[in-house]
């Protein structure tokens, strides 16, 4: 059986002329690459800018997955963080109350300071009386001093057992001497509350001089009020020639309304110590 | 039973009243919701429940507060007992009815609890402080009175297995 050619002979041929004249003949490859150049590049380009185009929407997708998570897990941050500023201002603001606190118990000697806490206030219009959650299991008496760093709150007038009662000085039975913080003047007088609001320091001599801004601290007379706690500061004095007394109407230090951090000054073991 | 709730309840309004009561509300408006729902109740139920009633709330109310212990049981037993002589019915029927008894009452309530603290030695607010506590708590307890009424009795109706009698 005679074989075939796949190819023809001239074919052959016309492919090893091809080759040499590639090969050896510069110019001739040089038209037959830019013409096929010509043909080929902008089917490539084609190509190639569809696959970037897929790349680049797949890149897309997973970068925009990349960046929600990123953002999921810093908004998740940023809640955590803020939740820790808060705790982070509490802390600060206690830690200020507490130094404050420091030199309160510095300044007023030794004696142990019981914090409490108010739980009820008194529902009726007439009585400025607030409860507080510690009672004679805890050594609270009745005349201990109640005040915050800020200055004095008020006065037990009632104890049970893990409860007991403190009238505020705003109340207008409530009643405290005090004296003014001027080491020249040593006058006294009677603070008690007054219905519309505020103290009023009364039965101050008529030739002490009052002027508005002085502070109004406790005076230590026979009670279980420990001297120097700050009670107030004079808004307005009112005085008549006439009168063998004037009176001073005080702001005072600690806002009855916002009662935070409350202690109860166990004056007695002071008076023990001594 | 229904006094027993009635009790309850009113043992449960102290204790919140005395809690979160300055929290909540308008600062110079004081709203008397104890004297009230006694009020309500004596006037539905009559001498013995409004008395009984009331001394169940002065209790708490004297526990609750730095006045002096047994003051607000004695003015609200005699609120009890007052505001039984007045028909709790008819009072819901008139509007001029519910207005007066709520004035009344308002200022019978106030006005004894001031005259017991200066009895018992505490200082009473003057009359201009006093006025100005007392006109507000009027109003607002005027409008208290028909709820806190109608609840006592609903409530009443309730425990005693009431029903309406259909024709």
């Amino acid at each position: 059986m005679t074989q075939r050619r796949v190819f023809p002979w001239w074919m052959t041929g016309s492919a090893i002329a091809l080759m040499v004249a590639l090969l050896l003949l510069p110019e001739p490859s040089r038209i037959i690459q830019s013409l096929a150049m010509a043909v080929i590049e902008p089917v490539q380009s084609a190509i190639t800018g569809f696959i970037d185009d897929v790349s680049d929407v797949s890149g897309t997708i997973q970068h925009v997955q990349t960046l929600a998570r990123e953002n999921r897990e810093s908004r998740d941050e940023i809640s955590r963080l803020q939740a820790e500023m808060v705790g982070l201002q509490e802390l600060e603001l206690e830690n200020r109350d507490l130094r404050n606190l420091l030199g309160l118990k510095q300044r007023s000697g030794p004696g142990e300071l019981i914090p409490v806490r108010v739980i009820g206030r008194d529902p009726s219009p007439y009585v400025q009386a607030i409860t507080i959650d510690r009672g004679s299991q805890d050594n609270v008496q009745n005349g201990l001093a109640v005040m915050t760093w800020r200055g004095l709150v008020g006065r037990v007038v009632r104890t049970e057992a893990t409860t007991a009662k403190v009238l505020l000085i705003s109340d207008v039975n409530s009643s405290i001497m005090g004296r003014f913080q001027d080491p020249e003047s040593r006058a006294t007088g009677m603070v008690r509350g007054r219905p519309e609001g505020g103290l009023m320091m009364q039965h101050v001599p008529q030739e002490e001089v009052i002027d508005s801004g002085k502070v109004v601290i406790s005076s230590d007379l026979g009670t279980l009020v420990p001297e120097g706690l700050v009670i107030g500061k004079v808004v307005q004095v009112r005085r008549k020639d006439v009168d063998v007394f004037q009176e001073a109407v005080l702001e005072p230090a600690v806002d009855p309304g916002k009662l935070e951090r409350l202690f109860v000054m166990d004056s007695t073991r002071r008076e023990a110590s001594r | 039973m229904h006094l027993w709730v009635m009790m309850a309840i009113v043992v449960v309004l102290a204790t919140v009243e005395s809690a979160v009561g300055s929290r909540v509300g308008v600062p110079e408006l004081h709203l008397d919701v104890i004297p009230v729902i006694v009020a309500a109740w004596g006037s539905l139920r009559g001498f013995e429940e409004g008395m009984l009633l009331g001394a169940v709330a002065g209790i708490m109310l004297d526990v609750v507060s730095g006045a002096p212990f047994g003051l607000h049981t004695s003015v609200l037993v005699l609120l009890g007992a007052v505001t039984s002589t007045v028909d709790g019915s008819t009072v819901r029927a008139n509007i001029g009815f519910i207005i007066s008894m709520g004035v009344l009452v308002t200022v019978g309530y106030h006005v004894t609890l001031m005259l017991g603290m200066q009895a018992l030695g505490w200082e009473a607010f003057p009359p201009e402080r006093f006025l100005r506590v007392l006109f507000p708590a009027a109003a607002a307890n005027t409008l208290l009175l028909p709820i806190a009424l109608v609840a006592s009795e609903h409530i009443y109706r309730f425990f005693t297995g009431w029903r309406q009698m259909e024709v």
